[in-house]
């Protein structure tokens, strides 16, 4: 999902659809689905769980549930890959595209917007109108201020974008949760990471 | 008319209460407001009798009388609703039965402090339930509520008090 | 096609997978096999360091212009289901529907190694975008665009097989050997429909 790769050697499926299409169709077609409320239910059973093994202190839970999105993130980038086959993106921006039009929609059937470009385009956000880990949720009262609910969502990203060597800085910046207008999740890339490029893309 | 809410948990411990009044009409008697929870408690023992019978024979003529048990199979929750279960004084108390055992009870008091029965409007009280119920079910969902704890979310207590607006103290 | 041999090679150049199908499949010692995979990692990248810089310049620039004439030959065609009978649809994992993929696919592998043939044996290679290497080893000599791409789609199948039996195996560690018994079954499954 990074640098090269140019114009119309893009994969024969993306080319000739639109990413957003095609994602439907991966979503659709090529996707094993679980029920909602389980996997929500889950999510929330571990979130909950991990607030009491850690004595509520939230920052260690925050820390959690980010090393647990890491080690998701990178296995899921391999799954996505092979789903997709999508060639590497040639900016960031196209990067974000894929995350959001595509990552997001099959894994998570929600198409957040980006937006919030740093001037040197090497940051951007990610705003989640809906948020499928969050739903039924209302936050403790003591949790409210520091637990970032769906801190798991950063992790995965952070280990995903790691894997096709993309060394990023992942967090959330608000949460409807908290009472925020907007969740806002932030991605700020440091560099790539060109001597772990695998050899033969050029 | 004013009312004073309460679900009761599977170990008969109050999860959450709530009294609905209407500035514009009467309001409980300050020596009975103090008696509301006692009263709501003793009538526990009579839907905990009626849970059980294949046919209820609440006080009040429910229309939704089939009997518990014998409707369980229907896929609808309109059976949870057991219409009035008891009566205090003039006061009347109505009941409804979640399947996880959840008991949502209520009292209903007149208009007037004539000392006649109250009557229950079955259709809005129902509703009433129903809906309550549902929001149970949401609290339920999340997953830093436990089961049978007292319920303190403030989101639950505003809707619940919407919902009593709608349906009960018009 | 009769296949020798799969060997997974992770993005450091380990060998974390290797297994024969075939009992003329030569016996080399795992020494041997993990050699092979250091080799084959380095062999990739002085490939792609070799690669005339004309063709790489060639392809840029025909892609700026957008012709695809210079393109077809890197997308990797559709074989369809790689034998005589497809597998039911509950086969393929966390892949619905009859076939892991259905399209013609781009090799992220642009100018590296990709095969390599002699008299008796060819050599096959698919790269993923993340570096992990998987590789056939075919005991004939296969020369054909048609047997190339034969190769890809068997490769890439084998890539989606190690995303659900490998990857999402929570107690597989990344870049360990694979030992998992499902991915093993299935593989076996895969070659043997060819």
């Amino acid at each position: 999902m990074s640098a090269s790769t140019s114009g119309t050697s893009a994969p024969a499926a993306a080319s000739r659809k639109s990413l957003k299409a095609f994602s439907e169709d991966v979503w659709k077609n090529k996707t094993a689905k679980i029920n909602a409320e389980l996997f929500t239910l889950t999510y929330g059973s571990i979130v909950s769980q991990l607030c009491t093994d850690y004595e509520r202190d939230f920052t260690r839970v925050n820390n959690q549930l980010y090393s647990m999105g890491y080690n998701i993130g990178v296995r899921l980038i391999e799954d996505f890959l092979a789903r997709t086959a999508l060639p590497r993106c040639d900016s960031l921006a196209k990067t974000s595209e894929v995350i959001s039009k595509c990552a997001f929609k099959v894994f998570l059937n929600v198409t957040p917007q980006i937006g919030n470009w740093s001037s040197n385009k090497d940051s951007f956000s990610i705003f989640l109108e809906e948020n499928p880990l969050s739903d039924f949720v209302e936050l403790p009262m003591d949790a409210a201020r520091e637990l970032w609910y769906s801190n798991i969502v950063c992790g995965v990203l952070k280990g995903a974008l790691e894997m096709v060597q993309m060394d990023c800085d992942v967090w959330f910046v608000s949460d409807v949760l908290k009472g925020d207008q907007l969740t806002e999740v932030r991605v700020k890339l440091n560099r790539i990471l060109k001597d772990e490029i695998p050899a033969g893309e050029d | 008319m004013p009312c004073y809410f309460a679900i009761i948990g599977a170990k008969d411990n109050p999860i959450y209460e709530a009294e609905f009044t209407n500035p514009q009409l009467n309001q409980f008697p300050p020596e009975l407001k103090e008696l509301n929870p006692f009263i709501l408690h003793a009538s526990l023992d009579i839907l905990e009798d009626l849970q059980w019978q294949a046919h209820p024979q609440s006080g009040a003529s429910t229309g939704t009388s089939g009997g518990f048990l014998r409707s369980r199979s229907s896929a609808n929750n309109s059976n949870c609703y057991l219409g009035k279960i008891d009566h205090f004084y003039g006061l009347a108390i109505t009941g409804y039965l979640s399947y996880g055992n959840m008991k949502f009870v209520m009292i209903h008091s007149g208009n007037t402090n004539s000392g006649l029965p109250v009557t229950i409007e079955d259709g809005p009280v129902k509703s009433f339930y129903q809906e309550v119920h549902e929001l149970y079910i949401k609290t339920l969902m999340n997953p830093f509520y436990k089961l049978n704890e007292p319920i303190t979310s403030p989101v639950f207590d505003s809707k619940v008090r919407t919902l009593a607006k709608r349906y009960l103290t018009k | 096609m009769a296949i020798q041999t799969i060997l997974v090679i992770n993005k450091s150049g380990g060998l974390v997978y290797q297994r024969d199908f075939s009992a003329s499949a030569p016996r080399l010692s795992s020494n041997e096999y993990l050699v092979l995979a250091g080799t084959l990692q380095g062999v990739v990248a002085i490939a792609s360091q070799i690669t005339p810089k004309s063709l790489q310049i060639t392809r840029k620039t025909g892609s700026k212009s957008g012709s695809d004439a210079n393109h077809s030959s890197q997308l990797v065609p559709y074989v369809g289901a790689l034998g005589s009978s497809a597998v039911p649809a509950q086969e393929l994992g966390s892949f619905m529907g009859p076939d892991y993929f259905n399209e013609a696919f781009t090799s992220w592998n642009t100018t590296g190694l990709k095969h390599v043939t002699t008299d008796q044996n060819s050599l096959f290679l698919y790269q993923t975008l993340t570096g992990v290497k998987f590789v056939a080893v075919s005991s004939q000599s296969a020369t054909s665009t048609m047997a190339v791409s034969i190769a890809e789609n068997l490769l890439r199948k084998a890539y989606c097989l190690y995303v659900d039996y490998v990857m999402k195996n929570p107690f597989y560690e990344p870049e360990m050997p694979i030992k998992c018994e499902l991915f093993d079954k299935r593989l076996g499954e895969l070659v043997a429909q060819l």
